[in-house]
């Protein structure tokens, strides 16, 4: 409920900012929203990026091609080698479809496109969609790693934790105070070593554990985005997939983040008979660091057996009995 | 009925559910023979688990084959001890096994080795510097430690069991409490042959070429007076002291009396080649010989006779035990021994 609360807020903030001219534009939405990622009853807490950065640029595509997209304008000239971006197709039939972007053109006005199919087929698009490209988040950003404010320790288990879930098994991360490591910050290991990885990028729709080494501590992190105005998919893959939801503008109602009106069921989700087949999905029981209740949808009703909701930011668990598909919030 | 069935059904199921292992060495800091502290090159952990029966003792356990001790899927197996070696790691970072850069040990590959609920968990920690030809031999380095969920030692011993499925991961890892101890590694692993069998050893002792292994069985080749098969069987030859009894008689003026005594033979014998069968023989005229059996069990000889004790058995290094043996029979007025090796043919 305090959640909501501040979403609205934050919408009547914004409102009010663009009500000073007749012919109102709205100029996009931001959102700040405070995560909770260590508590004194729990050992680890699923957390999740509720936004997208604010978009670097925004534009209309001038055309795709297997390998790159153009934009006459030079939309993509604000790309640099630094950070890991993503191009958003925000209108369509293909809109929150979404691509890893490599290197642009020098004038901006081509990038190359990474990964094609991970979030959207470039083969989908018509070649003049609006777009909009948004720099990800890292590791570092969002949880700083000078030790200050989050314990940063000799060893893994004394220090600030981040497990990514890879489909297989958790890639795991930490907080090193550089007692054994060359760095302080983000660590993993990588090919017999202790590397840096604070630069590691936080992937849109995808959640994650952390923990926190000290019994007691309550630990609030502001994460600070973009508020999006149109679906964002996310690749549900079979097996096991940490997901939640962004923040949209279109989110109205008090039943939006409701099990069933998530978009779920109209983007893959199968239908079962039971609870103990088929694809179901799963609460994160933060006091045990086990699945807590889970949900299948019921073939005979077309609904989800018991009714949940999932807050932005509260990560959940979708198991995928079948093939692959891209779950749009909103449909 | 079908309810019913489905219920039993899942509970069996939960019975024999796991947890992924998130194991390693917590927050202890392991240095090696050394005194360095292990790291990836000079540091390997293996996870263990107790299938049946308790944990090996690995100071004096004679592997199949060394490769066993440090290969995940091995069963090792020691009188009714049935051990398994879960997974292995060289994740070891200025003396920390971390236990985040070891991948979890999955539910899948949990079933693929054939893990049982309710298995005690043990890590070891070899130093590999001191191994030889990346396997541990007699002179490597390594400790045990015992397991627990989250290093809380004052709870049970962390097993291979996670009640409910889950693909979360238990984190196990030792006493909490070795944290800031530089944890030495003392213990010394005794069970290894360099040889597993003649061919080895006189091929390494004396340079023996492959097809002449036979031939030379027989020969002397040091020129010590012994035969090649005679020093591989027996590392030194037997060795007699008679132990007296010097209890007085009693009677004033007399000197003690060094009867009775008994014959106290030494002899060492190779535990692990499977085709050695030693014997005792013991005679009075030399002509006729007793024999008895010699057999090794649960890192001890024995005799089969009831009239002879090995009193000691003390092992010496590369699959050579040194015994003592008592013969209790009453003293004859002459007394002979002999110990004799047949080589089976397996």
């Amino acid at each position: 409920m305090i959640y909501k609360i501040t979403v609205l807020c934050l919408m009547a903030l914004s409102s009010t900012f663009c009500t000073q001219s007749s012919a109102r534009v709205e100029l996009g939405r931001v959102g700040s929203h405070q995560v909770r990622i260590a508590d004194p009853s729990t050992r680890s807490q699923l957390v999740s990026v509720p936004f997208l950065k604010s978009a670097i640029s925004r534009g209309r595509l001038d055309g795709v091609s297997t390998a790159n997209f153009q934009d006459a304008q030079g939309a993509f000239a604000a790309i640099d080698a630094q950070d890991t971006y993503i191009l958003r197709i925000a209108e369509g039939s293909a809109a929150g479809a979404w691509f890893f972007l490599g290197a642009a053109s020098a004038n901006g006005t081509s990038v190359e496109v990474l990964n094609d199919g991970f979030a959207g087929m470039l083969s989908d698009l018509q070649g003049n969609e609006s777009f909009s490209v948004h720099a990800l988040y890292t590791l570092n950003e969002l949880f700083p790693e000078d030790g200050i404010f989050l314990p940063a320790g000799d060893i893994d288990l004394k220090a600030m934790q981040v497990h990514f879930y890879d489909g297989r098994e958790f890639k795991k991360f930490w907080l090193s105070n550089a007692t054994i490591t060359e760095h302080v910050g983000w660590t993993t290991a990588e090919g017999g070593e202790l590397v840096y990885a604070g630069e590691t990028v936080i992937l849109p729709g995808t959640s994650f554990l952390v923990l926190d080494p000290r019994a007691g501590a309550t630990v609030n992190i502001r994460i600070q985005g973009n508020i999006l105005d149109a679906p964002l998919h996310v690749p549900i893959y079979p097996g096991y997939n940490f997901v939640s939801s962004n923040y949209n503008k279109r989110f109205d109602g008090n039943d939006v983040l409701m099990l069933g009106h998530i978009g779920l069921k109209e983007s893959g989700f199968k239908p079962s008979d039971t609870q103990s087949a088929g694809d179901r999905v799963f609460a994160y029981d933060a006091a045990t660091s086990r699945f807590g209740q889970s949900f299948y949808l019921d073939a005979t009703t077309g609904e989800f057996n018991a009714p949940s909701d999932f807050q932005p930011s509260a990560g959940f668990i979708v198991f995928n009995s079948g093939e692959a598909y891209l779950w749009g919030s909103l449909r | 009925m079908k309810k019913n069935i489905l219920i039993l059904f899942l509970a069996f199921y939960s019975a024999l559910a796991f947890a992924n292992l998130d194991w390693g060495g917590g927050q202890t800091n392991f240095t090696g023979e050394s005194g360095l502290r292990l790291d990836r090159d000079s540091g390997y952990a293996v996870l263990i688990s107790v299938r049946a029966g308790q944990l090996i003792d690995f100071e004096t356990f004679v592997a199949d084959a060394p490769i066993d001790l440090v290969t995940p899927g091995a069963i090792l197996t020691d009188g009714t001890s049935v051990n398994y070696v879960l997974a292995a790691s060289r994740e070891f970072y200025s003396g920390y096994l971390l236990n985040s850069a070891i991948p979890d040990l999955l539910l899948d590959e949990q079933q693929l080795l054939g893990i049982a609920p309710g298995e005690d968990l043990y890590v070891i920690v070899w130093d590999a510097q001191t191994f030889a030809d990346g396997l541990p031999t007699d002179d490597s380095y390594f400790t045990v430690l015992p397991l627990y969920v989250e290093g809380n030692s004052s709870s049970l011993q962390a097993q291979t069991s996670g009640g409910a499925v889950s693909f979360f991961s238990d984190l196990v890892f030792p006493d909490q409490l070795l944290e800031s101890q530089g944890l030495q590694l003392l213990a010394h692993y005794a069970g290894f042959n360099t040889y597993a069998n003649f061919a080895g050893w006189v091929e390494s002792s004396y340079a023996i070429a492959d097809g002449a292994v036979e031939a030379v069985k027989y020969e002397d080749s040091s020129g010590n007076g012994r035969s090649n098969i005679e020093e591989y069987a027996f590392a030194v030859p037997p060795t007699m002291r008679r132990s007296y009894n010097t209890t007085s008689s009693g009677v004033a003026g007399s000197t003690d009396v060094p009867i009775p005594y008994q014959a106290e033979l030494y002899v060492q014998l190779r535990a692990n080649d499977p085709q050695l069968a030693y014997s005792l023989e013991i005679s009075n005229d030399l002509k006729t010989w007793k024999r008895c059996a010699l057999g090794f069990l649960n890192n001890q000889w024995s005799c089969a006779d009831e009239a002879v004790e090995v009193t000691s058995s003390v092992y010496q290094g590369k699959g050579v035990w040194s015994i003592a043996v008592v013969n209790h029979q009453a003293p004859q007025s002459a007394s002979f021994f002999r110990f004799s090796v047949l080589e089976n043919q397996i």
